[in-house]
């Protein structure tokens, strides 16, 4: 069933698109580094211009661009589509007159949006790497915290961080489907989903509510820039996992408590 | 019983969309479930398909009535709920595909020699309503019929017990809808017990064993088709010239239903409460009116229909 789950998902033109605009962004980053060099301006890690030094930073230049708003609008539109995709087609009442449980249903869109995001993430990060080698030069990575490491120790680092990255999208797709099952027009529930993550980004600039900020889905996203030191800080690594975890046991826990008593009319 | 419902009633926050249905669909029956749009008929099937949860009331499917093995009692049972719903992206070929795979671990668990479907059997499934030649189009591109027809392969995709159908004939051209109720009767002879709603009569007429009639959620008949027709009385045609003397003579004797009498152009029309045709003609005979023409007939299941539930295009 998850096989079915996934193709469904992958065969989608839509899905298509949406990964193929993630897997191109890094080079058009990169484009853009190599010939307007670095500078972000001062916000953060400046991965721009490390980028011009090391292909490796590419990825995290990207990444980081990416994180705010590319990735939580394409999890999101996958996420929410999860039911409310699935009832505004008609197909919802026919796979729910199978034998199938209304709960193992709910698991597998779970799962299945899950492995979007890995494939998202470890595809733009794959993507972005083969541009940084394309763009810029190879060799020795100095770390944000000044020590240096091999070329292909970055790139393991890079790939972590891509892992990282997915993690800390879990709640993008808890909420989504959260979403999807209040819902029968999958627009709205997209809508809705990123929504929340942009309310989460603009109540994180406001420092009068600097007590929420833990709980705010959004508010460790940078922390795979951790990985990049020596030693790795843990710390906000871990908080991110928490949250992101508890994000997501919320968003199922939602969508099952809907789902699970819900009169199906579409 | 195939189905059987208690008491089903359902609103969604407003007045009563379901009220108090009490269903018995025998096993081996077509049974017809009529009523015209919006009388509860897609509500009531959706409860019984464990689509929507009933305020009140129960469900049995197949002699199941607790909701976990309903849930089991949905590998014996194939359905088509208020029109076709499928993949627009995927072909038709695939969208069975992908019914037949959801439905597998579930199919199996209930019952172990549940094989996968083979190409083979999902091609067969498509060939049975005619869609072989389309099955690699995608489904965007078919006719109303074909996704009506494609809709009534998945319900047929695994071996069956019961059948339930909810306006299978919608949007079929009259082609279409002969070869429906050829495929429901040669799966009724197959044994398959078929449950189906319809707002068209006619389509029902000539295939139904059952009927059940659904008026403002509230179930207004149920029975043998033999005993809907016999709710009405025989109609009693009369054709002459002398249509006031025959009424007279018709009401004396207490033939007819009084308030059923039609006078018009050259004869009248009446219900008959009586058996014995021939007193009734020798009476008129005798009571000196000229009979051009005498014919006894029926009521269709419409007429039928109309007189309970008073709703149809002409008055009664």
């Amino acid at each position: 069933m998850l096989v079915s789950e996934l193709s469904l998902l992958l065969r989608r033109r839509r899905t298509k698109v949406l990964l193929a605009m993630l897997f191109v962004a890094p080079w058009l980053m990169g484009f853009i580094i190599f010939q307007f060099g670095g500078g972000n301006g001062g916000h953060g890690p400046d991965f721009l211009t490390m980028a011009t030094h090391n292909a490796v930073f590419l990825v995290l230049a990207s990444v980081s661009s990416l994180l705010p708003l590319l990735f939580p609008l394409a999890v999101s539109l996958i996420a929410s589509d999860s039911i409310a995709g699935e009832a505004s087609l008609g197909t919802l009442r026919y796979l729910l007159i199978t034998p199938v449980s209304r709960m193992k249903l709910l698991l597998y869109k779970l799962l299945t949006s899950l492995i979007f995001v890995v494939i998202a993430c470890v595809g733009a990060d794959i993507s972005g790497l083969i541009a940084g080698v394309v763009f810029f030069p190879t060799g020795r990575v100095v770390l944000l915290s000044g020590q240096t490491t091999s070329f292909s120790h970055g790139v393991l680092l890079a790939l972590l961080a891509s892992i990282l990255v997915a993690m800390s999208l879990v709640s993008v797709v808890g909420i989504g489907l959260a979403i999807s099952t209040f819902t029968d027009i999958p627009v709205g529930a997209a809508l809705g989903s990123l929504g929340m993550v942009i309310l989460s980004e603009i109540l994180s600039n406001i420092t009068q509510v600097r007590g929420i900020w833990p709980l705010l889905p959004t508010n460790y996203w940078l922390s795979f820039a951790d990985l990049f030191r020596n030693p790795i800080r843990l710390d906000v690594i871990g908080k991110d996992f928490i949250n992101q975890g508890v994000w997501l046991v919320f968003g199922f826990s939602l969508a099952a408590a809907r789902f699970l008593n819900k009169d199906i009319t579409s | 019983m195939a189905i059987e419902t208690k008491g089903l009633t359902k609103s969604f926050g407003g007045p009563n969309v379901v009220n108090d249905v009490s269903l018995q669909v025998p096993i081996g029956s077509i049974y017809g479930f009529l009523g015209p749009n919006g009388s509860g008929k897609t509500t009531t099937i959706r409860m019984i398909l464990g689509l929507v949860t009933p305020d009140r009331g129960e469900v049995a499917i197949l002699g199941a009535k607790e909701p976990r093995l309903r849930q089991l009692q949905l590998s014996r049972l194939g359905a088509v709920v208020e029109g076709p719903g499928f993949y627009p992206y995927l072909s038709g070929f695939d969208n069975l595909k992908r019914f037949a795979q959801v439905a597998y671990p579930a199919q199996r668990k209930l019952n172990p020699a549940t094989e996968k479907l083979s190409v083979k059997q999902i091609n067969a499934g498509l060939e049975r309503v005619g869609l072989l030649e389309a099955k690699d189009k995608n489904f965007r591109a078919y006719s109303l019929g074909m996704k009506q027809r494609l809709a009534v392969a998945a319900a047929l995709l695994w071996p069956r017990e019961l059948l339930v159908l909810d306006e299978p004939t919608n949007g079929l051209d009259p082609q279409g809808i002969v070869e429906v109720r050829e495929l429901l009767t040669s799966l009724r002879q197959q044994g398959m017990t078929i449950f189906i709603s319809s707002h068209l009569l006619s389509e029902v007429e000539i295939t139904c064993s059952h009927v059940a009639v659904m008026s403002d959620g509230a179930l207004l008949f149920q029975g043998s088709t033999r005993a809907f027709r016999g709710t009405l009385g025989d109609l009693f045609v009369l054709e002459t010239e002398n249509s006031g003397l025959a009424k007279s003579i018709l009401l004396q004797l207490g033939f007819v239903d009084p308030v059923s009498i039609e006078i018009r152009q050259g004869g009248l029309s009446a219900k008959l409460v009586t058996d014995k045709i021939e007193e009734v003609v020798a009476a008129l005979v005798h009571g000196g009116v000229g009979i051009r023409a005498v014919s006894r007939s029926s009521p269709s299941l419409e007429q039928a229909f109309v007189a309970l539930t008073g709703r149809s295009g002409h008055a009664r």
